[in-house]
């Protein structure tokens, strides 16, 4: 595959929660507003990078036996450094994705590409997948955050959009609205790449 | 045998890398994280007790650490304290900041650290309606510590639904810190 692939495949072909279904957990937890979306798709793309780069360097140096726990060692590093950087640097943001952070580590997203392609591929193609990968997660977590915080509390990144007489949709920012959107989006992604086939 | 070993040495080694790397880390953001949480503690305190512009903390032989609050810097007219309540939750220390008047009357809550069950212990700080308060700590306004029980436990605390754990470790620590607050003010007699 061309490098160019290797980054694009994570947007739609491959795209992690629309295509392997990957990390529905957060994707369904933690989207209810448009901020919480970009800033779990931030910290989820910084530790997938750095874990795809890490593990490609040393994934010669790595028994067969004992990669699983070699791999989370090394993404729950840097999840722990990103959850030490958000609680001193941003501190609303560290409260409100709360518990969903150190998640990360059990996140099958990153595991699943240290597995299934940082321990096979070279550091530059890893290094593409990893980028490819997360911004396609952090593309849905903003697209699925960004309808349910419209819909569900007529707001958008926290700036009210309608008058006073919009009722918001309550549901859509309870749990039930997590799998509406994430179905339609899936929906949509399907008949997308049937015609574009 | 000694395959095993081997995995387990480099195994370590890996670790202590991570260990290491990260005790770095955690140097540098160590003072910005308790700066932080020093920034929320002190808005805290000014929502607990409104009417305080000034404070000052205390420390007692047992160690137990509590602030008084006064109306104006220059007078020593004390208009309440303020303590902290430690309570073992389902899966976090819950951390609660306490307002009380000279009675030992609550004037408000304010939970300000908790990592509970997202959907369920999280809704001890959830917001409903239009009430700027969450509406678990509006509960607490105005309640002496002997009425601080969970309803299930005879209480005039309504435990959040699917979350009793949570709500008994916030009732429970929030009425203990008063007691001992309350021994030890009346038993030195420094009102």
């Amino acid at each position: 595959m061309k490098l160019g692939g290797e980054f694009t495949k994570g947007l739609l072909k491959e795209n992690p929660v629309l295509v392997l279904a990957l990390g529905l957990c957060p994707t369904l937890a933690v989207t209810n507003t448009m901020v919480n979306g970009i800033g779990m798709g931030i910290a989820a793309t910084f530790v997938l990078v750095c874990s795809n780069l890490v593990i490609s360097l040393i994934k010669n140096l790595v028994p067969n036996r004992i990669r699983i726990p070699v791999f989370i060692t090394v993404i729950a590093t840097f999840v722990t450094v990103v959850k030490l950087v958000m609680a001193g640097y941003f501190p609303g943001l560290s409260k409100a994705l709360g518990i969903f952070i150190p998640l990360i580590v059990v996140n099958c997203i990153i595991l699943g590409r240290a597995e299934g392609f940082a321990s096979k591929n070279n550091v530059l193609r890893s290094l593409l997948d990893g980028l490819g990968m997360g911004v396609g997660f952090m593309l849905i977590l903003i697209i699925i955050g960004a309808v349910r915080e419209i819909l569900g509390a007529g707001t958008i990144l926290g700036h009210p959009l309608f008058g006073e007489s919009f009722k918001p949709a309550l549901l859509m920012i309870l749990p039930p609205g997590g799998f509406f959107s994430i179905a339609i989006l899936i929906g949509l992604s399907n008949l997308l790449q049937k015609r574009l086939e | 045998m000694k395959y095993i070993l081997k995995l387990g040495l480099i195994l370590m080694v890996y670790t202590v890398v991570a260990g290491l790397s990260l005790g770095f880390i955690n140097n540098i953001t160590r003072s910005k994280i308790l700066e932080q949480e020093g920034n929320a503690g002190e808005k805290a305190q000014r929502e607990v007790l409104p009417e305080a512009s000034a404070f000052v903390d205390f420390t007692t032989n047992g160690g137990f650490e509590y602030k008084k609050g006064y109306a104006d810097k220059d007078t020593a007219d004390i208009v309440g304290y303020v303590v902290n309540a430690y309570g073992n939750g389902y899966s976090s220390t819950i951390r609660t900041i306490v307002g009380l008047d000279t009675t030992f009357t609550i004037e408000a809550i304010e939970i300000v650290y908790q990592e509970e069950t997202p959907g369920l212990g999280t809704k001890c700080v959830e917001i409903r309606g239009d009430s700027p308060e969450p509406w678990f700590e509006a509960q607490f306004d105005g309640k002496k510590p002997d009425e601080l029980l969970v309803d299930k436990d005879g209480g005039t605390i309504d435990a959040i639904s699917g979350a009793t754990i949570t709500s008994r470790a916030v009732t429970n620590s929030v009425r203990e810190a008063i007691e001992e607050l309350k021994k030890h003010l009346t038993k030195g007699g420094s009102q």
